[in-house]
């Protein structure tokens, strides 16, 4: 008897000294994160991903192993649906890459799952920068000649894209006159017939606009920038300009200068509820809801050291464009649940304006 | 003049050329695999360029990409089926070729094209520099639309004899391109509340169930030979019969690789018609066309020419304008922005060396690529003298597993399935398979710049004159196979497919396929009827021709049938009915997939499926340990597939 309980009480302090000495191990440790992204290889979500992929892991306590899986399609909606739905909660399926609130605002019903009840980790903030081309009528000399043209054509992707919903609230707000042609198939197509006077606006996000369209169509003065979308402030605004394109006014800038006071109304409400969560998070890395809470916590602290790691701030930047910054997971959580949650005149907007179309 | 050796210079030191031989060999092996080359071999290796200096990751993913079109011409003639969505024109000829038991034949042609058509292709190329930016300038959607016109009036010429159901077959692959939302995003088509089919439907699973399945099915019913005869002389000897085609026919190697500079030089739409441009060039241009699609040489040659040179002038869009000219290169795009190459004007000019050394790149690696698979080449093509029995379960494998690469959904798998049994009747119907993959890729094209056409410009984009010299084109080429048919050859048949199977067909399945066509685009044009005039104008544009077509096809077929004195239902029907037993093969794999997933349901079913065919255990055990080991070392450890997520 005495032998047993011996035995027993010897079992159960190795047994917990196991124990222990696992708890003590880090939650990813020895595990494999898979990154899904929902739009294809080669996009900017994609290389962002997998930059980031390459940069983390030895950042989060554990270093684990992270794989990047693509799954495009339905605007990114099958992603989302996946790592909601499907993905195991054991915390090693992410989301990674742009989330587009508008899948819910507008009930595309190919999104299944809430968007809000992600958890996220950090977030990229990205703008967009509008520009015209220098030959439209009267001719561009400076960027205020931009409310007085007379033949514009605003391309864009889809009637439900988030792009083209910002460039048509941003020239709405400025009171701009213009033809709008959308359902290009790509920035490559779209590109092509800026090249062919087919289209002269287009609005490209800042990471483009820096690495491609600046020495393709800037540098050569074929087109100039006008405004771009705008970073947030203190006060939660988008007033400010993106650091990696410093000399284009934000649209908040650019309005006042031209009409001498802040914009406001539904248009500039709207804009701020579509373009605020960009602001905060245009791409970002997101845990399901039902991830274990040490999950989110270990990754959520990899952010700091990844930033001060010189190596990933070089290719980053390479990507993003400079001023590459990340929004903490909280700040992230925030921003979305306000962008999901606009008054109904904003979500009302929407739905009008998208119905519209050309 | 300088330049270009400075170019090569940069190109030929070490290690930058050690990468370059190892992309090479990588991008070989991705192209020959059904629906991995191009862009999911692109963005696989992506990471992996990371780590090196820009010059040394330039070589090696220019290295993988130059030569995915090479080796695409292994699956496309060994086995019918695309290896990559442009290989499939290929299929027409190279596949009759091995059925001839030519099949070495026919790939020496090929990868000798590659090697030829890449050297001469790049030559022009560098020549045309300063022609890139006036011709992609002068290309806007107006013209990118008629170029989409132009590659369906393609099938003009390729359908000879049936060419009413090659056209029909073309408007059908059309209406499968416009499953799902509208161009402009605002409306959702054909969809029967599938969220699945919101999306559209995938154009691998599309090309490998059309062509691919119904091969299996075949191979897999009469347990024969893919090669229906013997081989003619020793396969060296055959491999050098078809480098000397090439050379005999280096005025056609020439023409096609023209086409595929000028037309893959026009981003998007350029990759996916310049092919089938150089194959219809190549029929119209013959003296003798007898023999085009029963295995003509130069059936291989055209297209394999055209898709080549495409690889080297889709390059100079993307990286002086920023416009990538095909999927692949977008990913490319992002792998040159990563290591600080910033695309512009400067790559024809200033930076014009490093643009030579991408092309010296590409003619190194078509011609390393080239010589590789014809030493390998050799023991390749021994697969067309196998039992039917022992090759399909790798075919299966590789078809199911190429459909299921890019979106991870099983119901890519329901599509690839649905297209094969599709596929199979269109077989034995006698009714011609590519101009449905044509029109698919196509439809789009043609819609999207339609529609961008016309909000912007209304009908005035006829005027514009590039425009009207395409129209003036069109008509003449028109006009002038019109003239022949009626006044010189008259009576000749132009082209039939001997891929359809014997004979032009069996008349009850034709007559079926005939009533199906009516139903289904009558349905179609119901069901537009009540969407919003930017939805429904161009499926009730295709519809409407499609029902005159399916009418008139079904009069001809009805007095043919008529007239050949057949019963409706005869013991062959009833054959056709037994060899498609495989079909229970391809659902018993969705189900065990669904329920205990792919590691472990492909090799089960290749077991089973051997064992059952009565081949001996050691080959069932064997294979389906292969197909073990390929599924677990490639699909899950280097390409990261996300498995379905099963019961288990």
């Amino acid at each position: 008897m005495r032998k047993l309980l011996m035995f027993s009480v010897g079992l159960i302090a190795f047994g917990s000294l196991i124990g222990a000495a696992r708890a003590a191990d880090p939650f990813y440790a020895g595990k494999t994160i898979h990154f899904i992204v929902g739009y294809a290889p080669g996009g900017g979500s994609d290389v962002m991903c997998r930059v980031m992929a390459d940069h983390m892991s030895k950042h989060i306590a554990g270093t684990p192993t992270i794989v990047v899986q693509n799954m495009a399609g339905a605007g990114g909606a099958n992603a989302i649906n996946y790592v909601s739905e499907v993905a195991r909660p054991d915390g090693l399926t992410a989301l990674c890459g742009t989330v587009d609130t508008l899948l819910q605002l507008l009930q595309d019903p190919a999104l299944r799952v809430d968007i809000n009840k992600f958890q996220w980790i950090f977030g990229v903030p990205d703008a967009q920068v509008t520009y015209v081309r220098t030959d439209v009528k009267p001719n561009l000399k400076q960027p205020a000649d931009f409310l007085k043209a007379t033949d514009l054509i605003l391309g864009g992707f889809a009637v439900t894209n988030s792009k083209d919903i910002e460039e048509r609230l941003a020239l709405d707000l400025l009171g701009v006159k213009y033809q709008y042609v959308t359902g290009f198939n790509g920035e490559g197509g779209a590109r092509a017939a800026l090249q062919q006077k087919f289209i002269n606006t287009w609005t490209d996000a800042v990471s483009s606009y820096v690495a491609v369209d600046v020495p393709t169509l800037v540098k050569p003065g074929i087109v100039v920038p006008i405004f771009q979308s705008g970073m947030l402030d203190e006060a939660g605004q988008l007033t400010k300009a993106s650091a990696a394109v410093p000399d284009v006014p934000s649209l908040y800038e650019f309005y006042r200068q031209q009409f001498g006071k802040p914009p406001s109304g539904i248009q500039w409400d709207t804009f701020q509820a579509v373009q605020g969560v960009f602001a905060v998070a245009q791409r970002g890395i997101a845990l399901a809801s039902n991830a274990p809470s040490e999950a989110v916590a270990a990754l959520r602290a990899s952010a700091d050291p990844l930033l001060q790691d010189q190596k990933f701030m070089a290719d980053a930047t390479n990507v993003m464009g400079a001023g590459f910054s990340v929004y903490d997971g909280a700040r992230v959580q925030q921003a979305f649940a306000k962008g999901l949650g606009p008054s109904p005149a904003i979500k009302q907007y929407l739905i009008d304006l998208t119905k519209k179309g050309p | 003049m300088h330049v270009i050796l400075d170019g090569l210079r940069l190109v030929i030191v070490w290690p930058t050329i050690g990468f370059m031989l190892f992309g090479v060999v990588l991008g070989l092996f991705f192209g020959a695999v059904p629906g991995l080359g191009g862009i999911v071999a692109m963005s696989i290796l992506l990471p992996f360029s990371f780590g090196m200096d820009p010059p040394t990751a330039f070589a090696f993913l220019l290295g993988m990409y130059a030569v995915t079109t090479t080796s695409d011409s292994l699956p496309a003639v060994l086995l019918g089926v695309p290896g990559t969505a442009a290989g499939a024109a290929t299929i027409l000829d190279g596949y009759p070729m091995a059925q001839r038991g030519e099949a070495t034949r026919a790939l020496g042609a090929a990868f000798s094209v590659s090697a030829l058509g890449g050297v001469l292709g790049s030559v022009a190329l560098a020549i045309s520099i300063p022609f890139v930016q006036p011709v992609v300038l002068s290309f806007g959607p107006p013209e990118y639309f008629m170029l989409g016109f132009f590659g369906l009036a393609c099938v003009g010429a390729l359908t000879g004899n049936s060419l009413f159901k090659g056209l029909l077959a073309a408007l059908f692959g059309i209406l499968l391109s416009t499953v799902g939302y509208s161009t402009q995003g605002g409306n959702p088509r054909y969809y029967f509340g599938s969220v699945y089919l919101l999306a559209g439907l995938p154009l691998v699973p599309l090309a490998l169930g059309l062509f691919g399945l119904p091969e299996i099915i075949y191979l897999s019913a009469k347990n024969a030979t893919i090669a229906k005869s013997g081989e003619e002389g020793n396969r060296s000897k055959q491999m050098l019969l078809g480098i000397q085609d090439t050379f005999r026919n280096w005025w056609l190697v020439f023409r096609a690789s023209l086409i595929g500079i000028y037309v893959g030089m026009l981003p998007g739409a350029g990759g996916a018609v310049a092919d089938w441009l150089a194959y219809g060039h190549a029929v119209q241009s013959a003296r003798d066309k007898s023999m085009f699609g029963k295995g003509d040489v130069r059936g291989v040659i055209a297209p394999e020419a055209a898709s080549h040179s495409v690889k080297g002038s889709a390059m100079l869009p993307t990286i002086a304008f920023g416009i990538p000219g095909t999927p692949g290169l977008a990913v490319m795009m992002g792998a040159f922005l990563i290591h600080g190459l910033r695309p512009g004007p400067e790559m024809l000019t200033t930076n014009l060396e490093l643009t030579i050394s991408f092309i010296w790149t590409l003619i190194i690696a078509n011609v390393v690529g080239a010589g590789l698979l014809m030493i390998w080449g050799n023991q390749l093509a021994r697969i067309t003298f196998l039992r039917g029995n022992l090759i399909v379960p790798m075919i299966i494998l590789f078809a199911f597993m190429g459909a299921w690469t890019a979106r991870n959904q099983l119901g890519d798998w329901w599509t690839l399935i649905a297209l094969g049994v599709i596929g199979y009747v269109f077989k034995l119907a006698g009714w011609p398979r590519p101009p449905v993959i044509l029109g698919f890729i196509l439809g789009p094209i043609m819609e999207t710049n339609l529609d961008l056409s016309y909000q912007a410009m209304q009908l005035r984009w006829i005027e514009r004159p590039i425009v009207l010299v395409m129209i003036g084109l069109l008509v003449l080429a028109l006009g002038f196979s019109v003239w022949k048919n009626r006044w010189r050859d008259r009576g000749k048949l132009l082209v039939t497919w001997s891929v359809e199977g014997p004979g032009t067909g069996h008349p009850t399945l034709s007559l079926g396929l005939g009533v199906l066509s009516i139903l289904v685009f009558a349905a179609a044009l119901y069901q537009a009827a009540n969407w919003p005039m930017d939805a429904r104008f161009f499926p009730v544009t295709v519809a409407v021709p499609a029902l005159i077509l399916a009418v008139i096809i079904l009069w001809r077929d009805s007095i043919a049938w008529v007239r050949s004195g057949r019963a409706l239902f005869d013991k062959e029907l009833t054959e056709f009915l037994g060899d498609s037993r495989v079909f229970v093969v391809f659902l018993a794999l969705v189900a065990l997939t669904v329920f205990c997933g792919q590691l472990i349901a492909i090799p089960l079913v290749v077991f089973l499926y051997l064992m059952l065919a009565r081949e001996r255990w050691t080959i069932a055990l064997g294979q389906a340990l292969v197909a073990a080991i390929i599924l677990y070392l490639l699909f899950d450890r280097v390409l990261h597939i996300v498995w379905y997520p099963s019961l288990i």
